[in-house]
């Protein structure tokens, strides 16, 4: 047990040093014209002589081995850079982002697991019933809505026609429920059309009808017997559906003028700012390399199964 | 014509409808479009429903259903450039690096790991801040996030092929490299590609229309669905059905999209099974989350 994590550990840390070497590359090797651009946003009128003053400021002429090692140096330690656009300093700046971000995030997680556990749980209760095939269409169209349909649905039906919910911003509980509706209610419904199946095959087992034979209520044998053996099912579709959630903030944020990391990458490849760029996919990629790394470990302590070596 | 239909069946009807609909509008749109899709007129702007302009106007004055026809043209077209240009590059990495294995393989597939581990629109979104919106730079974009995925997939049919007796014994026999490549791995890896890029379709589509939805992808003239619906969103209120159709047309055919990768994933399954074996294996591969 403890090698495997170790080893999944290994892999993690491999991962995040070629995320680092990819954020690089992008900003660093690919565009010819950083400094072009860096003068173009620092006076209206470029001359060659600007140019080569940022060339020289920002250390652009040196290899690019050593620029690299300054880079991560300089990351390592926290200093993330200013800006292009505003020249407020990098790091500050997404700390001060990530509150809001990480809100949107934890309400959406709420919305998608109430929704997929429960309504699993129902469509099991009685299968073929309503709800059951409610949570089926629901899934099936809802993967195919785009986000920023969904949103603008939400509200127009909450913000426009009964105006009961705050269509923007970000003050109070109130604020939050549309947007964590706009970014949990097709997460969830995907999560409780896997539960549903994977609960399905478990209630078809001998045991089960050897407890109902004995007389237990089908509830019971569902929270009890059936549960358990799912859960691994439920954690690894919910690792999936959060890391896009994190993807679907990054549409959802400007639509309710969140005030968050996702709007800020936005507004950053809007305006070309490769120092904000860098650092918000740097950032972004080490959070989906440690969730993932997070999720293989929950399923390695709930799964027995996935313990045994592969190829045994 | 039997035979054809008799595949459509299979696969099911309602999906090759509706992509084979969207395709056909598609392919003929700047003949069956009522108006000029770009032509203003701020004197008819957000007008409703009329039998000049069947679905209404938009702020500027636009025809909507023109709007909406062409936009089926510009998703389709932009889905299959990059699956076109995903595939070729993705698919050649995979294959390398299934077939040359060791360190290469290596460090190929960590590459590609790394590609998989951040979601597609976060590695799309960053490669067009760096090198600025626009049609084309949307295009290199969506390749180098959708890479990743191909080669994966083609990576392991190769692997899983290359060492098979009628690989190895083509390899005795003295056949030349490029010739194993590409007259006997590349077909096989291309088929399940296939499959794989026609329920892919249904999420590039999704994301051609969220980066345009940020002002990032298709730029205004052209007319796209999710640029139409961000258009609409200040007049929401005044009227609701310039966001609501532009975002129908693109869930239907995603949904389409989707039917059909189901449809070609379970057509692959072993010939001549009851429709009983049929659901069970779609009970597998949803669990698997292959559909």
């Amino acid at each position: 047990m403890l090698k495997l994590v170790y080893k999944r550990f290994i892999g993690a840390m491999m991962l995040i040093v070629i995320a680092s070497v990819f954020c690089f590359l992008l900003i660093a090797a690919f565009p010819g014209n950083v400094a072009l651009v860096i003068a173009e946003q620092r006076s209206a009128t470029v001359s060659i002589e600007i140019v080569h003053q940022v060339e020289e400021e920002y250390g652009l002429k040196d290899p690019i081995l050593v620029r690299y090692g300054r880079w991560l140096g300089d990351t390592l330690r926290g200093d993330l850079g200013r800006s292009l656009r505003t020249g407020e300093p990098v790091g500050p700046a997404l700390l001060r982002r990530a509150a809001p971000t990480f809100v949107l995030i934890l309400a959406g997680a709420t919305v998608a697991l109430t929704i997929g556990l429960g309504f699993s749980l129902l469509g099991a209760l009685w299968p073929g019933g309503m709800v059951d095939r409610g949570v089926r269409a629901l899934a099936l169209v809802g993967a195919s809505m785009p986000k920023f349909f969904i949103a603008a649905l939400l509200v127009y039906a909450f913000g426009v026609l009964l105006k009961v919910l705050p269509t923007y911003g970000f003050d109070g509980p109130s604020s939050w429920i549309l947007p964590a509706l706009a970014i949990g209610i097709v997460p969830g419904a995907l999560i409780s059309r896997v539960t549903r199946v994977a609960l399905e095959s478990a209630m078809s087992r001998p045991y089960v009808t050897t407890a109902l034979a004995k007389g237990m209520s089908r509830g019971r044998i569902l929270v009890r017997d059936a549960v358990p053996n799912v859960l691994p099912v439920v954690v690894n579709a919910f690792g999936i559906h959060f890391a896009f959630m994190v993807q679907a903030a990054i549409v959802i944020e400007p639509i309710f003028a969140w005030p968050g990391v996702a709007s800020y990458f936005v507004e950053a490849a809007r305006f070309r700012d490769y120092q904000v760029l860098q650092s918000s996919l740097l950032l972004f990629s080490m959070f989906f390399i440690l969730v993932n790394f997070v999720v293989d470990l929950i399923v390695l302590t709930i799964d027995p199964k996935q313990r045994r070596p592969r190829s045994a | 014509m039997s035979t054809l239909f008799r595949i459509a069946r299979r696969i099911g009807l309602p999906a090759v409808f509706l992509i084979g609909f969207f395709v056909f509008v598609g392919a003929t749109a700047p003949w069956i479009v009522p108006h000029d899709p770009t032509s203003q007129d701020l004197m008819a702007s957000n007008e409703s429903f009329s039998l000049e302009h069947p679905l209404g106007t938009d702020h500027l004055g636009r025809d909507t259903m023109s709007r909406l026809i062409m936009g089926a043209r510009t998703t389709l077209v932009a889905v299959a450039t990059v699956i076109l240009f995903a595939m070729c590059v993705g698919g050649l990495i995979g294959t390398l690096s299934g077939y040359v294995g060791g360190l290469v393989d290596e460090a190929l597939m960590r590459f590609v790991d790394f590609g998989l581990s951040v979601p597609s629109m976060i590695v799309a979104l960053a490669v067009i801040g760096v090198f600025g919106p626009g049609y084309w730079n949307m295009i290199l974009a969506l390749t180098i996030a959708w890479v990743p995925s191909y080669a994966r997939l083609s990576r392991a049919t190769v692997a899983a092929t290359v060492h098979q007796p009628h690989i190895e014994s083509l390899w005795v026999l003295g056949a030349s490299h490029p010739r194993i490549i590409f007259r006997h791995l590349a077909p096989t890896a291309l088929s399940a590609i296939l499959v794989y890029a026609s329920a892919d379709a249904g999420v590039l589509a999704l994301t051609i229309a969220t980066l345009s939805f940020l002002g990032l992808g298709v730029q205004p003239p052209m007319a796209e669905w999710g640029q139409m619906l961000v258009d609409a969103l200040p007049y929401l209120e005044e009227s609701p059905r310039q966001v609501i159709l532009p975002g129908l047309a693109l869930t239907i055919m995603v949904i389409g999209f989707n039917l059909l990768g189901e449809g070609l994933a379970l057509y692959r399954a072993p010939r001549a099974i009851g429709a009983k074996a049929l659901e069970r294996r779609r009970q597998l591969l949803l669990r698997e989350g292959e559909i």
